[in-house]
C-alpha cells in the first residue's frame, strides 16, 4: 500500500494517491463484506481455536518484570487478501501492539512487513490476584491502522515465572504469549562486573607486589643545592669555599 | 625544557601498566562492540582490566613523592565511568567532582 501511494504520489500528486488509497480500502471493505475468495467468514471476536491456558504454578502478588512479548499473526486478512500491496515480503503486515495489564498500557512493540512480532519491553508490572493482560494487534498503514486482533491473559494463578504464558488469540492473531521474570537484585544485576572488578584489583596487587622492585621506584627528583655545613648558607655548584663565612665545602 | 633520561615515562612503569591495561579494556569493548567477543566473557574481563587500570594509578599515587594533577583526574574520571554503571546516583556524584577537578585545573 505504502509503495502505491508513494509511486502515485511521485508521478500524479497527492491527491491521486489519497484517491488510491481510498479505492483500495473500499476494495478492502469489499472483499472482506464478502468472505473473500470462498473463505468462510470468521467472526472477529470469536476465538479461532480453543484458548490456549497458562500452565504455571501461580504468581504471588507482586513486581515482575515484563521479559517478552511474541505475537503471530496470520499471513492474510480474513479473506484471504494480503495484508500490504506488493509481493512477497511486502505483501506482510507492519504489525503492532499494544499491551494493556489492567488497563493501563505496558507495552507497545511494532514489526514492519513481518508476520511475528517479538519484543523485550523490560518494564516492571505489579500483578495482583485478579490481574488480566490485554493485547490489541494493528496493521499499520499510511492512512489508516487495520484492527488485526486480539489476546488476552488471565488467571494470574495459572502463570509463573520463567514460562512462556500463551494469550488467547481472536481475528488474524494466531498466537501471543509473553513472559515474566523475577526483578532482579541490585548484585544479581551487577554481579558479573563485580567479581570481574575484583578479580582485576586482585591480580593488579599480586603484579604490584611480585614485582615490587621494578614498579615501585621512586620518582627522581633534584638533589637539594649544596649548602654550607658551618653557616648553612647556600654554595656554588663549583664553589671550594663558602661566600658567607669562609668555610671550605 | 631540557628532557634529561630522568624525566621520561618510563620511570614510572606504575603509569605506564595503568595505561596499557585501560588501553587493553578499551579494545576489548570495541571488540564486544563489534560483537567478536561473546559478553559472558568481554564484560568481566573489561572490568577486570579497568579495575587493575585504576589499581595501578592509585598505587602510584600513594607511592610517588609527587602526585600531578593529571594522575588525580585519571582516577576520579575512571573511577566515576565504573561507578555510574553500578549505581546512577554515585557515579553522578562522582561525576561532578570530576568535572569539578577539571574546571578548578584549567584556572
Amino acid at each position: 500500500m505504502a509503495v502505491v501511494v508513494v509511486a502515485i504520489a511521485g508521478l500524479g500528486g497527492c491527491k491521486q494517491a489519497k484517491e488510491a488509497a481510498k479505492k483500495w480500502a473500499a476494495s478492502d471493505v469489499a472483499a472482506d463484506a464478502e468472505g473473500g475468495a470462498g473463505a468462510p467468514a470468521v467472526d472477529d471476536d470469536a476465538p479461532t481455536a480453543p484458548p490456549p491456558r497458562p500452565d504455571g504454578p501461580g504468581l504471588e502478588p507482586g513486581t515482575y518484570r515484563l521479559v517478552e512479548l511474541r505475537v503471530d499473526v496470520a499471513p492474510t486478512k480474513r479473506g484471504g487478501r494480503a495484508w500490504d500491496i506488493g509481493d512477497g515480503v511486502e505483501a506482510d503486515p507492519d504489525p503492532k501492539a499494544v499491551l494493556t495489564l489492567d488497563g493501563h498500557q505496558v507495552a507497545t512493540c511494532h514489526a514492519a512487513d513481518s508476520t511475528t512480532l517479538r519484543c523485550a519491553p523490560g518494564r516492571e508490572v505489579v500483578i495482583e490476584p485478579s490481574s488480566r493482560f490485554a493485547l490489541e494487534v494493528w496493521d499499520q498503514d499510511v492512512l489508516s491502522d487495520d484492527k488485526v486482533g486480539t489476546a488476552v491473559l488471565e488467571e494470574p494463578q495459572r502463570w509463573g515465572v520463567g514460562l512462556e504464558l500463551p494469550m488467547a488469540p481472536t481475528g488474524q492473531v494466531r498466537a501471543a504469549s509473553l513472559r515474566l521474570a523475577p526483578v532482579q537484585t541490585w548484585w544479581a544485576t551487577h554481579q558479573v562486573r563485580l567479581l570481574g572488578l575484583a578479580g582485576g584489583v586482585g591480580a593488579a596487587l599480586l603484579v604490584i607486589g611480585a614485582f615490587r622492585g621494578r614498579v615501585l621506584v621512586r620518582d627522581w627528583e633534584r638533589p637539594p643545592p649544596p649548602r654550607c655545613g658551618h653557616c648553612n648558607a647556600r654554595l656554588a655548584d663549583d664553589a671550594l669555599t663558602c661566600g658567607r663565612c669562609g668555610a671550605p665545602t | 625544557m631540557k628532557v634529561e633520561p630522568q624525566h621520561a615515562i618510563w620511570h614510572v612503569p606504575l603509569l605506564v601498566l595503568a595505561g596499557v591495561t585501560a588501553l587493553a579494556a578499551i579494545g576489548l569493548a570495541v571488540l564486544a562492540w563489534r560483537h567478536a567477543v561473546a559478553p559472558a566473557i568481554a564484560v568481566p574481563a573489561i572490568w577486570g582490566l579497568a579495575g587493575a587500570s585504576l589499581t595501578f594509578t592509585i598505587a602510584r599515587v600513594i607511592h610517588a613523592t609527587r602526585v600531578t594533577r593529571r594522575e588525580l583526574e585519571l582516577i576520579v574520571l575512571g573511577g566515576a565511568a565504573l561507578a555510574i554503571q553500578l549505581s546512577p546516583p554515585a557515579g553522578l556524584v562522582a561525576a561532578v567532582g570530576a568535572i569539578s577537578l577539571l574546571l578548578d585545573g584549567e584556572r
